[in-house]
């Protein structure tokens, strides 16, 4: 900490020795890159990436997984198939419903027990969206339809998430174990409350359809996840012997990561910065650039800190006093800021150290691959449910850079951002055993 | 404007509204029209306006003179002696073509002109014309953009130009232009009818898949 305290110090110094004398532009990294050889990047994504971990050993019955699969084909049969250009002109009207048609299915699982529960619950309630937005829009173009007999009122499904809110977090095997299994419910509540349905959600006649069935189908999404949060907690409990409140121990929790996370944003912000939650800026996580200007490694960075300052300033996050109406997620989503920003500063200190994270070929792209996948594999069967559940949050970060390197040619540059995706993988996965340990003893005290 | 050209505008309105999107829901009843003007300054916020679709991004009128034919982007007309120097574009369908030259002509060139501009929209999006108002040389309009309704054919992510024929209750020079035009998107209100389709959507069965358990554990981990 106390070294990143110096580092605004030393950058100032550097900035007035600037000023001082000529100011010239840094050299740019992409106006003379190193040259890239592909050799290697053929079967660069042959490895796939490792399965979603099981927070904790329940599932969803298959009658009850088959009711929430009934749900999604009840929503899409009303809606002719195929649709043609001569029953409904209007394309974008069209191109909407037919596209989350497609979406509801392609989402639908072929097979349940392939999918641990949350990840299940994930797609029915992916799937339930998809349909009740493709159902909603059709409702809203046809006479005798109307979309706000598809799904449930916003009204009634806020007090659904306000009674399903006030059970949680419930009574769990440890406070450990709860955490991971509660915060990921609670995660669904938090933002459902804070995104959705804290808009204007109301669904009149005269609304344009695309709009309307947008909202039905956000709507129907939180209804998915009130009844596969209600049930998950249900099997959760039938399959813990003695289960015990972990209220204490959350807010035990909550005081020790809480207490590191306002550290850690004090001193990227020098301690004057009113405002925590703040972007800092790159440059708060390293004293000097020995690379240029837009380096990949740079532009990783920017990125990085970019993306983990708009969930920073979204998310709960327990520092200034902030009283957490859900607490499992907030410790959950603490614990994640944490990493994040451990993994930065390791970020900024490779920088330090003049590292680019320029590829020199398509075999280290490949190698790069592998050990972010090696890396998530064994946090993913970790003991430890938080790390676990870390798993999850870090495993989605393989999307981008496997597009990217699924393209029929993409460029040297864009090769080069999924190489650096990989490696940040790599970073986020070697700082969350330190976190996560500490986030263990501090609820397990 | 005359009751009886109201009538007639608004006949051809509702028919070629499939088409070439002509503006129904603007300047249809004269109990509405919202109308302050002298004579080199006004505002209507209701104002007459016709639009018209061009397939080939290009305008919908253009002028023939004894050596060549050139687009016109935007022009004040105030004479209907210049009508015979404008025609209709190319890319104007038949239906949208009879549409635009009744429109001109039955405007009163005497207490009225036309203000003819263009702007580009998506395909599926259609204009609402909030207000006109001119002062001087200087013609001004707002809008907002709406999506068109179920029966319109268009194509998603594709842009189209739409000429803009407004009938201005004020005779102005023909020296008059568009100073600015701005709007928003998308409309707060519509008067748009979007339920057209003759089909019902009804969803079968409970609004639920499954019944919300009801969890009041207990101390021993119960639930009931």
């Amino acid at each position: 900490m106390s070294r990143r305290l110096t580092r605004r110090q030393a950058l100032a110094a550097v900035g007035g020795v600037s000023l001082g004398g000529c100011i010239t532009r840094a050299p740019q990294f992409w106006e003379n890159p190193p040259s890239f050889d592909t050799t290697g990047l053929d079967d660069v994504l042959d490895e796939p990436i490792p399965d979603r971990p099981r927070l904790a050993p329940m599932s969803f019955e298959s009658a009850v997984a088959a009711q929430f699969v009934d749900r999604v084909e009840r929503l899409l049969a009303p809606i002719p198939d195929p649709l043609p250009e001569s029953r409904l002109p209007n394309s974008a009207i069209r191109s909407q419903i037919t596209t989350e048609r497609r979406a509801a299915r392609e989402k639908l699982p072929t097979r349940y027990d392939d999918h641990p529960p949350f990840g299940l619950a994930d797609r029915f309630a992916e799937a339930r969206c998809h349909a009740a937005t493709a159902v909603g829009t059709w409702a809203a173009v046809t006479t005798e339809g109307d979309p706000t007999a598809v799904t449930d009122g916003a009204g009634t499904v806020r007090s659904r998430v306000d009674q399903l809110g006030n059970n949680l977090p419930g009574r769990a095997a440890d406070p450990v174990a709860g955490t991971a299994v509660y915060g990921s419910i609670e995660r669904w509540l938090d933002v459902a409350e804070r995104r959705t349905l804290f808009a204007n959600t109301s669904v009149s006649g005269q609304e344009d359809p695309l709009r309307a069935g947008r909202t039905v189908g956000e709507i129907e999404r939180i209804q998915s996840q009130i009844e596969a949060g209600g049930y998950l907690q249900a099997q959760y409990l039938e399959m813990v012997e003695e289960p015990q409140p972990i209220d204490a121990a959350l807010r035990s929790g909550l005081d020790a990561l809480g207490s590191d996370v306002q550290d850690q944003l004090r001193a990227l912000h020098d301690e004057e910065e009113d405002r925590l939650f703040r972007n800092p800026g790159i440059e708060a996580f390293f004293d000097r650039r020995p690379v240029g200007e837009n380096a990949p490694s740079i532009e990783l960075l920017s990125r990085a800190v970019r993306r983990t300052f708009e969930d920073i300033s979204f998310d709960p996050v327990a520092a200034e006093g902030y009283e957490p109406t859900h607490p499992a997620t907030t410790l959950c989503r603490n614990l994640l800021a944490l990493v994040r920003l451990s993994a930065c500063d390791e970020l900024g200190e490779l920088i330090e150290d003049g590292e680019d994270l320029f590829p020199k070929d398509g075999a280290t792209v490949d190698a790069a691959r592998e050990e972010a996948i090696d890396s998530v594999s064994k946090l993913a069967v970790a003991d430890n449910p938080l790390r676990r559940w870390l798993a999850t949050q870090i495993l989605p970060l393989f999307e981008e850079p496997d597009e990217i390197l699924s393209a029929e040619s993409p460029t040297t540059r864009e090769i080069t951002r999924a190489y650096t995706e990989y490696r940040w993988i790599s970073l986020v996965t070697s700082e969350t055993e330190a976190v996560a340990s500490t986030a263990s003893e501090a609820l397990m005290s | 404007m005359s009751p009886t050209r109201r009538v007639l505008l608004a006949g051809l309105l509702s028919v070629s509204g499939l088409s070439g999107c002509l503006s129904a829901e603007n300047g249809s009843e004269a109990d509405e029209h919202s109308t302050q003007s002298t004579n080199t300054a006004g505002r209507d916020d209701n104002p007459t306006v016709l639009q018209i679709r061009s397939s080939d991004g290009e305008p919908i009128l253009s002028e023939t003179t004894d050596e060549s034919t050139s687009a016109v982007w935007g022009e004040l007309v105030g004479d209907r002696g210049r009508l015979d120097d404008l025609n209709v574009a190319t890319g104007v369908s038949d239906e949208d073509k009879q549409a635009i030259r009744t429109f001109l002509d039955e405007t009163e060139y005497a207490t009225e002109s036309i203000f003819i501009t263009h702007s580009n929209i998506r395909s599926c999006n259609r204009f609402q014309i909030q207000f006109l108002s001119w002062d001087g040389t200087d013609i001004e309009y707002r809008y907002c953009r709406e999506l068109r309704p179920p029966e319109a054919s268009c194509v998603t992510d594709t842009w189209e130009t739409v000429g803009l024929l407004f009938r201005i209750p004020a005779t102005l020079p023909s020296s008059a232009s568009l100073g600015g035009s701005g709007g928003r998107s998308p409309c707060q209100g519509s008067s748009t009818t979007y339920d057209r389709i003759d089909a019902n959507a009804t969803v079968a069965g409970n609004t639920t898949a499954i019944e919300t358990p009801d969890i009041r554990s207990n101390s021993t981990g119960d639930v009931s």
